[in-house]
């Protein structure tokens, strides 16, 4: 075939490659305010768009959608077009996916700090972005199945296999994640319900590990790796096996994180012994990996970029055995709701994604600057920083850990919880705060050097924006399988049918766990005390939510003593049939809230307590690390959404009567009436349409159904209808 | 129909049996695709990445 001249893009690569670096140092800085925020509370400034709750998501997601991402993106579309031998499909659909992205990531930042969120860890955007978040990700596949189509390899490289893996599964996670009802243009009710919800949730959440932080990183390890170190993949057998267990394995180890929760037995026996059987194919990967390096690791003394991509699978091959040990019931028992898990968590995010996002880039930037690395030195500093700094932030937290499990479950020689107070546990756990944000800092002072490193790089070079490169046209073949041509084989080289086959494994899992929960109807046994929320209590529910209490308490109480002894009765699926969204939490910074407003439970505090803490946690508590809320005094309750929210709940099954919404808020003035009137008794003059009478409202509701089932008056004048 | 069919399940705990032996299945079937590629093919798709004419990290230096 004759030869064929074409272009490589780096423009799109370049762009992705320095939105990478920017939004990298964004994520990580507003990541180090949150570790600050633990040892000085008063760093939330007492104003809404940098407390704890708000400014949560804006980390977890720029780190994860923008740093990663634009990294994943910057790798992939290097690694696609010379793989491919080929140009990507469109320029005009790669500006769109650069832009649109760029765009996606400042609406979350908006969006985030003035409150609008869903309440789903790591799917917080609101219905507008969630929708362009799908049409950009469409772009993305269209531009990468486009460019496979036309590429002039026979053979798919394995590296985009777990491209492809990533693509169509992220896409059917978003959308079934992201079925919302708006209320207005910045508010929606999601459609599931408490465990239903929670478990697509938690699908979803650990899929985005999955398939968002794990099989596209792959996919560039199997690429760049070996071009690092010079030599083919130590075995594509194993890569092969590597890669269709893991997507199988993976989409259903979701329910551990809801170990000993509502959820079903069964359900939870499934992500247990999926997880456990994930090890298998996730250090099959990692080996893969450090296998390739078998007699070149005199290059990892010398190369930096290698040095990141050792300790990046490394790092890959901990936190993939150490998730399915926190997995089992025995250790989950104790890792879960504390510290442990976000540690376990940023081990894989600093160490795997981190180090190999810059890996790539300092393997790439030099080369479509054609240039070097400006300072291989300056590299090699910022990869000790950097390793140094995950070390110092992953131990505090695991020593904090151990320290709050060990508190929260002991008992004294009489029976009694030895820390009965919740705020013990978060003193002792002060240094070891202090010690993960002094880890953060020295993570992020490496990626400053990495990132001053790139620029002179870059400053030095000459970019070569259309790289030339030349191939033949690839023969066409017919579609059917040729003589001798196994049916694998034959897959490897259609990638729409690859594509395919791809979804149903990865759909498997997904139908076989989730499907069930809906339809046994024995799954969630209904409780008959348990009823709607008022107007006002779901008015104060979506506060609650808009301030992401929900990052720092949990309202999930497990079936221990040590959890029964402290907040009251354990969880029940029923109780949660009208949450939409759940709000069970993954980890504890403060105490669990479901039993709250069970009066004499042993949660329960007066409306003064809520309010003065709320204004002011430090006045009450002054080793408290809350933010204070003092703007859900003097902001007005927003009461015009109220009937729609009404009638959106109706369509989702909640049953309230016909035509409530029309009159929902003269109940809400009636029972923001009581409580105000309640504070007044106790000095302290709040008007009935203030944001925190309707938080009180709320916090006031919680557990209260499945305490006291047949009461039909609490404290706050909540008559239940 | 399949509403009634899944609501008549007895026993949803055999899930978990019957999910690990889909997957024994299937792993079966993926190694016995890997070991039955020929070592030509292996060795000629594991150099795919040299392929492309880019520069690997010991000519780097010749760039400049």
């Amino acid at each position: 075939m004759e030869n064929q001249t074409f272009y490589y893009d780096n423009k799109t690569v370049k762009l992705f490659a320095y939105a990478t670096l920017f939004w990298g140092v964004v994520g990580m800085v507003v990541g180090l305010l949150l570790a600050m925020q633990f040892v000085w509370p008063q760093l939330s400034f007492g104003i809404p768009y940098t407390t704890f709750g708000r400014i949560r998501p804006i980390h977890t997601n720029a780190v994860i959608f923008a740093f990663v991402g634009n990294g994943m993106f910057c790798g992939v579309y290097y690694s696609l077009q010379r793989l491919c031998k080929a140009r990507m499909f469109s320029d005009i659909l790669s500006k769109i996916h650069f832009w649109g992205w760029q765009l996606i990531i400042v609406s979350a930042a908006l969006t985030f700090a003035f409150g609008f969120t869903t309440g789903k860890e790591y799917a917080e955007l609101e219905w507008p972005i969630d929708i362009l978040v799908a049409v950009i990700w469409i772009i993305f596949g269209w531009n990468m199945i486009g460019t496979i189509i036309k590429r002039r390899t026979r053979h798919i490289y394995v590296a985009i296999w777990f491209y492809l893996a990533t693509f169509v599964t992220v896409a059917v996670l978003h959308v079934a994640n992201s079925i919302e009802i708006p209320i207005t243009f910045f508010k929606s009710y999601i459609v599931y319900a408490g465990v239903q919800d929670a478990l697509v949730q938690w699908w979803y959440g650990h899929n985005a590990v999955a398939f968002f932080l794990t099989t596209p990183f792959l996919g560039l390890m199997y690429y760049y790796l070996p071009k690092a170190a010079n030599r083919p993949i130590y075995s594509y057998r194993l890569s092969v096996v590597h890669f269709w267990a893991l997507i199988f394995l993976y989409i259903w180890a979701g329910p551990h994180h809801l170990i000993y929760s509502a959820l079903p037995n069964w359900a939870q026996s499934l992500g247990v012994v999926f997880s456990v059987m994930l090890i298998a194919p996730s250090w099959g990967g990692m080996v893969n990996g450090l296998l390739t390096l078998r007699g070149a690791w005199d290059k990892v003394r010398e190369d930096p970029v290698l040095k990141f991509m050792v300790v990046a699978v490394t790092a890959y091959g901990m936190s993939t055995f150490e998730g399915p040990m926190m997995s089992t019931k025995t250790v989950n028992a104790i890792s879960h709701f504390t510290d442990w898990t976000v540690g376990h968590a940023h081990i894989g995010a600093l160490g795997w994604n981190g180090f190999m996002t810059f890996a790539v880039l300092y393997w790439l930037l030099p080369r479509i600057f054609q240039t070097s690395l400006y300072s291989k030195k300056l590299a090699n500093t910022h990869f000790w920083i950097g390793t140094l700094g995950i070390v110092f932030y992953a131990v505090p937290l695991y020593w904090g850990a151990i320290t709050q499990f060990l508190m929260w479950k002991e008992f004294t020689p009489e029976g009694f919880l030895k820390y009965p107070n919740f705020l013990e546990t978060v003193t002792q756990l002060h240094p070891m705060y202090a010690a993960r944000a002094i880890g953060g800092a020295l993570y992020i002072t490496g990626v400053v050097l990495g990132v001053y490193n790139l620029i002179l790089t870059v400053r030095g070079g000459n970019f070569l924006a259309e790289e030339a490169a030349s191939a033949p046209a690839l023969e066409t073949i017919p579609g059917k399988r040729a003589a001798g041509e196994g049916t694998h084989r034959w897959l490897e080289r259609r990638p729409v049918q690859f594509t395919i086959i791809a979804l149903i494994v990865i759909l498997i899992g997904g139908i076989i766990e989730i499907v069930p929960l809906y339809l046994v109807k024995t799954n969630i046994p209904t409780i008959a005390s348990v009823k709607p929320y008022t107007p006002l209590e779901l008015q104060g529910r979506d506060i609650y939510v808009r301030e992401g209490c929900y990052t720092c308490h949990s309202q999930l109480v497990r079936p221990f003593r040590s959890e029964t002894e402290r907040y009251g009765e354990y969880a029940k699926a029923g109780e949660f049939i009208y949450d939409h969204p759940f709000q069970w939490g993954s980890k504890r910074n403060g105490p669990d809230l479901s039993r709250e407003g069970v009066v004499n439970g042993k949660q329960y505090k007066p409306n003064s307590w809520h309010y003065n803490h709320l204004k002011n946690p430090q006045m009450l508590n002054p080793q408290s690390i809350m933010p204070v809320y003092k703007w859900l005094i003097s902001d007005d309750l927003d009461m015009s959404t109220t009937p729609r929210k009404i009638r959106v709940m109706q369509m989702l099954g909640v049953p309230y009567p016909a035509g409530y919404d029309q009159t929902a808020n003269d109940d809400l003035m009636k029972q923001a009436s009581v409580i105000s009137a309640d504070l007044k008794g106790q000095g302290i003059d709040c008007a009935p349409n203030k944001e925190i009478i309707a938080v009180i409202a709320y916090l006031q509701r919680l557990g209260v159904d499945i305490h006291s089932a047949g009461l039909s008056v609490t404290a706050t004048g909540n008559s239940i209808k | 129909m399949f509403n009634e069919v899944f609501q008549s399940i007895s026993d949803i705990d055999n899930y978990g049996l019957f999910s690990t032996f889909i997957f024994v299945v299937f792993f079966g079937l993926v190694v016995i695709h890997t070991m039955s590629i020929r070592k030509k093919d292996v060795s000629e798709f594991s150099r795919l990445p040299f392929d492309d004419q880019t520069k690997d990290s010991n000519d780097i230096k010749d760039l400049k």
